[in-house]
Order: structure tokens, then C-alpha cells, then sequence
């Protein structure tokens, strides 16, 4: 078993959380306890700047997270320690503090899940480090390539255990700096070969946004629109065809369960016409890091497009959002001189006129096909 | 437990081992150890204090290649059973914000405490660097928002004062009229301290030792020199987050960036930082500030006709290759005949790097810092940074929206 095998192997890992859990539970004094393990190791091959050389840099970060709920009931205890430590995880759980405006729903109680779930990688997760030195090497305007694999063990209050594996891989590139990232580990296959700058010819009355640059507004537009319900029942131009699909299998982040151990499934947000559903409850209770609780956040964000939708279409391949205030905000389209355009949440939900193109995953975390977006001057 | 002292030592030790392990594989071996606790500290809209903290431990060893790894064994058992955790003045800060409740304001602390070590063949260096700020809003009008650094000793400021401002900001905002967009703009007059913010947004980024080795703006053109008392530095020692040695274990060492509208030097050795052990190093600015000047502070404004006095802003998009950044305006107000006559609404505007430096025309005696208070975010990794400047007159803005 090599290091990598070794470091990633979920029966020690699983072991290794048992224990922390047990601990816990004796220092807390209480049985609902939840304890969630997630060890990952990266393995980057960078170019030196000056030099051009490859150098390899490798990553091991492992974090424990513990959630303890007092036996009165009032409020969560959230608490997180770098590495896997019981003596570090006890002193932090005898200086927690319950939080009241914590979710107390994320906390899965109930006994109704299997004792085991064990959710592995779909993709391949052996890693060829020659091909990722001989792809960097052969990609002058990459910075660097990675690959990656997570494990993530839960360990729920009656004991059930629900176990996760990932495999990640991301490149930076370009002069003006792009991410790209994608399940599995062949990011390289998927970058371009030409790097176009983003032009802006057209008039901004209309904008066409390929798929990278989409993705960073649906993913200011999700987090704005459907994270609470007050949008619910807004309208919406045809193009804002959005679901949360925890299962997507291209996605990045998601999974059969979510990080606090519900059961997930595919939740459609808006359907072209109306804004349908927030991200609230059981099954999108996910992590940003092993550091924060778990709240409502969305996990893959994929957008099917409506119909008329326009198969070939070029559109601009970078966009920024610049937020003047909650109901402000400006869109900021690169160029020689770059283009800007103040608007509005609600205009560009009503304003997502179309699709076009396949839709395929990006650096955000969101799967869509390039959007086209009228009307959403002003605000 | 080990006393810190003792502790210390141990590390030391099992820094020195370390070192000279990776020197039978490699020239220049460097060890990085880094344990850091920060906390968030809450009062809600309803008065409830809330507090989360988290402690990052870990070891980079740094050769040809590199290797980052959490709290791992070191020598025996985890760094986080030989460390006693850096202290937080958790108590301070939560009468802080329960007082800014009292004031009617949502408040929150935000803070941290970083010890690192560097071992070298040269040997170990130690630093530690904290900082803390309070963040106050009106639960009200959206927007009307302070930030105040907190002083090492958590020196408590009079939130009385600190209140009347966010209500008087409050008060500004409910009455705030729209900017009309163009090119051309009238001369903005920064706050003392604010115009720091250009400094590091148009200058320093473009002066870090990679980017200008890239080929930034700044680097690679003569402008059209600025008048003559603009002078920007970069002071490590200065600011909110000082440091005193780098993450690569070099002192840190002021640099004047620019003199007379060109620039004179670059951010590197004692200014190589790290987001945290996981990251890989990379040149950074510590605390970026316009120097002082001659001009009378009250008579920058009373020297202007018409313009835009800018309390605060915020960085939007910075390009250095292509010598252009784009700010948000969050709170100015109109002057008219010398007098701050109208609030405005948060508005955009962009600078071309030589020609706003070029348009600077009367730097004050005032020097400030940390009036305006943000982290910077380079390659994904966010670091807390001091900027300063005095009171200063800036002749060429284009307002976008």
C-alpha cells in the first residue's frame, strides 16, 4: 500500500473517528454527539516562476469537527481542531459554548439511517503523477495542476457511520488567472488550447456569457435568490432553469447524503418561470470547510436551459460581479475597455432570456451552458 | 503541558532536526511551523453574544519540493499537545460587542494570534503576529457600517463615539443622492488613511517581486512622475498585522515602492507571507502607505472648488499587467465651494495607474492608518494588511456607475 493508499484508508479512518466520538461523548457528558473526520491529501506540480522548473508540493490536512447538543436541549455546540487529536478535541469541547441561533434541524436524530453508508469516488482515483508532470510540461501557460482525494467520515448521534470519498483535480492557468477544476483527475484534458481574451463587440443590451464566465453570476444569483424564501414564487426569464442536484455526477461537490447525514436529492430551484424552492432543510445541510457547521447551502447547481435554446453562439469568457449593496449590483465584462453594467438580482433572473451550448461543469462548482441575458440595465 | 518556553525550545529542537534531515536531500531546506488561533466574536440584532474560535496548527517542509502537513507529529507526539494555544482576549472582546448592543448596533470582533517559527541551516527564527477589529452596522439602514482596528492590548474604544458615527453614517446614508456617471470625473479628496487603499490596489500589487518580474504596468513603462512629494512605501513593522521576520524567515525591511511618480523598488525578501502552512510563500504587502506631505490638511478642502470627499472605499478589481483598478465609492460626500455639502450613494470608479498618480496634486500633513480596514486575498490565500495615507488630492477619476 503506498503513503497515498495508506494515509486515505477508510477502515483506519473510521477507526480513528469511533474513538474521537467515544471521547466526546465522555467529555461532553451528553449522547447526541456527532463527529465528522475528513483527512485529504493534494498532490500539486507547480512551475517555478522565475526558474520554469517542476516542483512537486504534497499536502496531507486532516480536521475534525464535533457537534454536541446539551442534554437540556438549548442550542449546538460547534467545535473544529486541526488533525485528529483526542486531547486536542477535548480541551476545545471543554471551551465550547452552545450556540441558540445554530440550525438544531442539522443535527440528525432519529435512528432512521443504515448503521453504514459507504459513498465512493465514481472515478478513477489512481493517480499518475507522470502524466500530471508530463501535462504541466506541455501547457507552457499553466501555473500548476493538482489532484487530490478526500475522505470524509460522520459519525452520527446513534452511532451510524456515513463515509464519503473524492477525487478533485484543478489547474490554474493563463496570464489573467483561470481556474479550472473537475471530478476525477483529468482537469488537463478539458482545458482549452487557445486562451482568448475576452472581447466585448457586441452591444450590451444583449450579453452572451460562455459557460466559465455564467458561472460565477448563477452562483451570486443562487446564493442570493435562493437561499431564503422571499424569492419564492419571483419570476424569472426562461433561461433560469436551475436545479440543486447533490447526485450530479460531474459535480464537485454533493453526494448521496449531505454533511450532516440526510439523505439528499435533486431539488429544482426555478423552471423558467418562477422562482419554486429555497435551500432550506434535510439534505442540503453541507461544509464549507471541516472548520464551520454545517448550514443550507447549495451543493452542485446545475442549469438545464429552456427552450428556445440557440446551439452555437460565442459569447464573452469572463464576467465579475462587483456588489454596490444587496439590490446593486454591477457586472463588470473585461476587455481592452472593459464594459460595465449596473443591475439587480431581480434583472438578471428576469433578464436570463436563454441557453446556449452543452452545459458542462466549471471552477464554481456550477454546471451550466452559456447564458443569454436582455434588459438588465438598472437596478 | 510544556510551558511555552519549554515548548518553544522543543521545537526548536525538532526544527534543527528537521533542517538538517532535508539538507542531506536538498541545497536551501526551510521548515515552517505555524500555530494560529482566531475567533469571530457576535452580538445579533437582538442583543445575543455568540463566539467561535479555531485553531490551525501546522508544519511545512520546504526543499526541492514540499510537504505540508497537519499537526503532525513533532517531534513525537502533535504539535497541539506541545503548544499551549495562543491566547485570544476573548473576555475583551465580548464586552465590546455586548456594549456596542447596548448602543443598539450588531457588532462583531473579529481577531487572531499567529505564532510561527522558521528553521533554516542558518538556524530558527520566531514570530507573532495578531490583530483584531470590530465590525459595527446599523441594523437598519443597510450599508451604514464601521470598521475600527483593535490595538494589540485590546484598548477599548469609546463606543459611545464609535455609535454616534455608525447613526451619524446611518443618517448620511437615508439622505444619500445618486453620483451621474462620466469620464473626466471632479478631483476626488481622500480621508486621511483612505487613499492607502490605492496604494496597495495600483501600486503594490503591481510591485510584487513576481508580478513585476511578469511584466506589470508600473514595471515596465515611465510614466509621467507624480508631483513631487508622492512617495509610497511598504512597511511590514506598520499597520494592523505587523510582522517582524517573514514566512521564510527574513526580517522584515520597509521599501520605498515609488519616488517622484516612478517606481524605485519591489516587494521581496522580508515581504515572502503565507495564507497559512498549507500555502507555499509568495510576496506580499505588509502595510502600504502615500507618505506624508506638506499641505495643510483643512486646506486641501477649502482648496476645493468642486469634487468628491471620499470617506471610504473598498478595492473592486485590480489588473496590474494592464495598470487599471476599480474601486466602490461606499461613502462620500459632494463639495461644493470648499464646504461637504451632499451625501452620496455607493457609486464605481476606475484609475489608470499613471494618470492618477500623475493627477495627484496636494498630499497632507495628516498621515493615518488603518482607517479603512480589509484583508488582501493573493492566489486564493487571505492575509490581514495595514494600508495608511494623509489626507490627498487626486485629479483624474472616471465614474462608471
Amino acid at each position: 500500500m503506498t503513503d497515498w493508499a495508506a494515509r486515505t484508508d477508510i477502515e483506519a479512518l473510521v477507526g480513528e473517528a469511533r474513538v474521537l466520538w467515544e471521547r466526546a461523548r465522555s467529555v461532553s457528558e451528553s449522547k447526541r454527539v456527532e463527529v465528522y473526520l475528513k483527512r485529504a491529501q493534494r498532490h500539486r506540480i507547480g512551475r517555478d516562476p522565475i526558474s520554469g522548473a517542476l516542483l512537486r508540493s504534497d499536502a496531507i490536512e486532516t480536521g475534525t469537527a464535533c457537534r454536541v447538543q446539551s442534554a437540556a436541549g438549548a442550542g449546538l455546540a460547534h467545535v473544529a481542531i486541526t488533525g485528529s487529536d483526542g486531547a486536542s478535541l477535548s480541551r476545545a469541547l471543554l471551551g465550547a459554548s452552545p450556540s441558540l441561533a445554530a440550525d438544531i434541524r442539522s443535527l440528525a436524530m432519529g435512528g432512521a439511517f443504515p448503521s453504514e453508508r459507504i459513498e465512493r469516488e465514481t472515478h478513477d482515483m489512481d493517480l499518475d503523477e507522470e502524466a500530471l508532470r508530463s501535462g504541466l510540461a506541455d501547457r507552457p501557460a499553466l501555473a500548476w495542476v493538482e489532484a487530490g482525494v478526500t475522505v470524509e467520515v460522520l459519525i452520527g448521534v446513534e452511532a451510524w457511520v456515513a463515509v464519503r470519498t473524492r477525487a478533485r483535480s484543478s489547474a490554474l492557468a493563463g496570464d489573467r488567472p483561470r481556474l479550472f477544476a473537475r471530478r476525477g483527475f483529468g482537469v488537463l484534458d478539458t482545458i482549452p488550447a487557445v486562451d482568448e481574451p475576452p472581447e466585448r463587440t457586441a452591444p450590451m443590451e444583449t450579453l452572451a456569457l460562455e459557460p466559465g464566465a455564467a458561472a460565477p453570476v448563477v452562483a451570486s444569483l443562487v446564493q442570493a435568490v435562493h437561499t431564503s424564501e422571499a424569492f419564492i414564487g419571483s419570476p424569472t426569464g426562461p433561461g433560469w432553469s436551475v436545479a440543486d442536484d447533490p447526485g450530479c455526477p460531474d459535480g464537485l461537490a454533493g453526494g448521496e447524503f449531505d454533511d450532516a447525514g440526510f439523505p439528499t436529492s435533486r431539488r429544482v430551484l426555478a423552471d423558467g418561470r418562477h422562482v419554486s424552492a429555497s435551500l432550506d432543510g434535510p439534505g442540503s445541510y453541507w461544509r464549507r470547510s471541516f472548520r464551520d457547521a454545517p448550514r443550507a447551502l447549495p451543493s452542485t447547481i446545475v442549469l438545464s436551459g429552456a427552450s428556445p435554446t440557440v446551439r452555437e453562439m460565442r459569447g464573452l469568457t469572463a464576467c465579475r460581479l462587483l456588489p454596490l449593496g444587496a439590490e446593486d449590483w454591477v457586472v463588470e465584462l473585461p476587455g481592452t475597455r472593459p464594459g460595465y453594467l449596473r443591475t439587480s438580482p431581480a434583472r438578471l433572473l428576469q433578464g436570463c432570456r436563454g441557453t446556449f451550448g452543452a452545459a458542462v461543469p466549471t471552477a464554481d462548482g456550477v454546471i451550466t451552458p452559456g447564458l443569454i441575458f436582455e434588459g438588465i440595465a438598472g437596478s | 503541558m510544556i510551558d511555552a518556553t519549554g515548548a518553544s525550545g522543543v521545537v526548536r529542537a525538532a526544527l534543527e532536526t528537521a533542517v538538517a534531515r532535508l539538507s542531506r536531500e536538498t541545497e536551501a531546506p526551510r521548515v515552517f511551523v505555524e500555530d494560529r488561533a482566531q475567533a469571530t466574536v457576535t452580538a445579533t440584532a437582538r442583543g445575543r453574544v455568540e463566539g467561535s474560535s479555531f485553531r490551525s496548527l501546522g508544519v511545512a517542509f520546504e526543499g526541492a519540493g514540499s510537504l505540508h502537513v497537519s499537526d503532525p507529529p513533532f517531534p513525537g507526539e502533535p504539535l497541539s499537545r506541545l503548544l499551549e494555544e495562543p491566547e485570544l482576549p476573548l473576555t475583551a472582546w465580548r464586552g465590546l460587542v455586548e456594549r456596542a448592543a447596548d448602543e443598539g448596533l450588531w457588532a462583531r470582533v473579529v481577531g487572531f494570534h499567529q505564532k510561527i517559527w522558521v528553521g533554516t541551516p542558518d538556524g530558527t527564527v520566531q514570530d507573532v503576529r495578531r490583530s483584531a477589529r470590530i465590525e459595527l452596522a446599523s441594523p437598519t439602514i443597510p450599508g451604514a457600517t464601521l470598521d475600527v482596528v483593535l490595538g494589540p492590548e485590546s484598548a477599548t474604544p469609546a463606543m459611545e463615539v464609535l455609535g454616534g458615527r455608525v447613526r451619524e453614517s446611518a443618517r448620511r446614508r437615508s439622505e444619500a443622492t445618486r453620483i451621474e456617471p462620466g469620464r473626466d470625473g471632479p478631483p476626488l479628496v481622500f480621508a486621511p488613511g483612505v487613499a492607502g487603499i490605492l496604494a496597495h490596489e495600483l501600486v503594490g500589487h503591481a510591485l510584487e517581486g513576481d508580478v513585476a518580474a511578469a511584466g506589470s504596468r508600473l514595471s515596465r513603462e515611465r510614466g509621467r512622475p507624480a508631483a513631487a512629494g508622492v512617495r509610497i512605501l511598504d512597511d511590514p513593522s506598520r499597520g494592523r498585522a505587523a510582522w517582524t521576520i517573514d514566512d521564510e524567515g527574513a526580517p522584515a525591511r520597509p521599501v520605498t515602492l515609488l519616488e517622484g511618480g516612478h517606481p524605485v523598488g519591489r516587494l521581496q525578501e522580508g515581504h515572502r507571507r503565507r495564507g497559512g502552512y498549507l500555502d507555499p510563500v509568495l510576496p506580499r504587502m505588509g502595510c502600504t502607505f502615500f507618505d506624508r506631505g506638506s499641505a495643510p490638511a483643512p486646506e486641501i478642502l477649502r482648496a476645493t472648488s468642486r469634487g468628491i470627499f471620499v470617506r471610504r472605499l473598498q478595492a473592486g478589481h485590480a489588473d496590474p499587467m494592464q495598470g487599471r483598478a476599480t474601486f466602490v465609492v461606499t461613502d462620500a460626500d459632494r463639495i461644493e465651494s470648499g464646504e461637504l455639502t451632499r451625501p452620496l450613494l455607493p457609486f464605481l470608479i476606475e484609475l489608470d495607474v499613471f494618470d492618477a498618480l500623475a493627477s495627484i496634486d496636494l498630499v497632507g500633513d495628516d498621515l493615518e492608518f488603518d482607517t479603512c480596514v480589509g484583508s488582501c486575498v493573493r492566489a486564493g490565500q487571505p492575509l490581514a494588511v495595514g494600508v495608511g495615507a494623509p489626507t490627498l488630492r487626486l485629479g483624474v477619476i472616471t465614474v462608471i456607475l
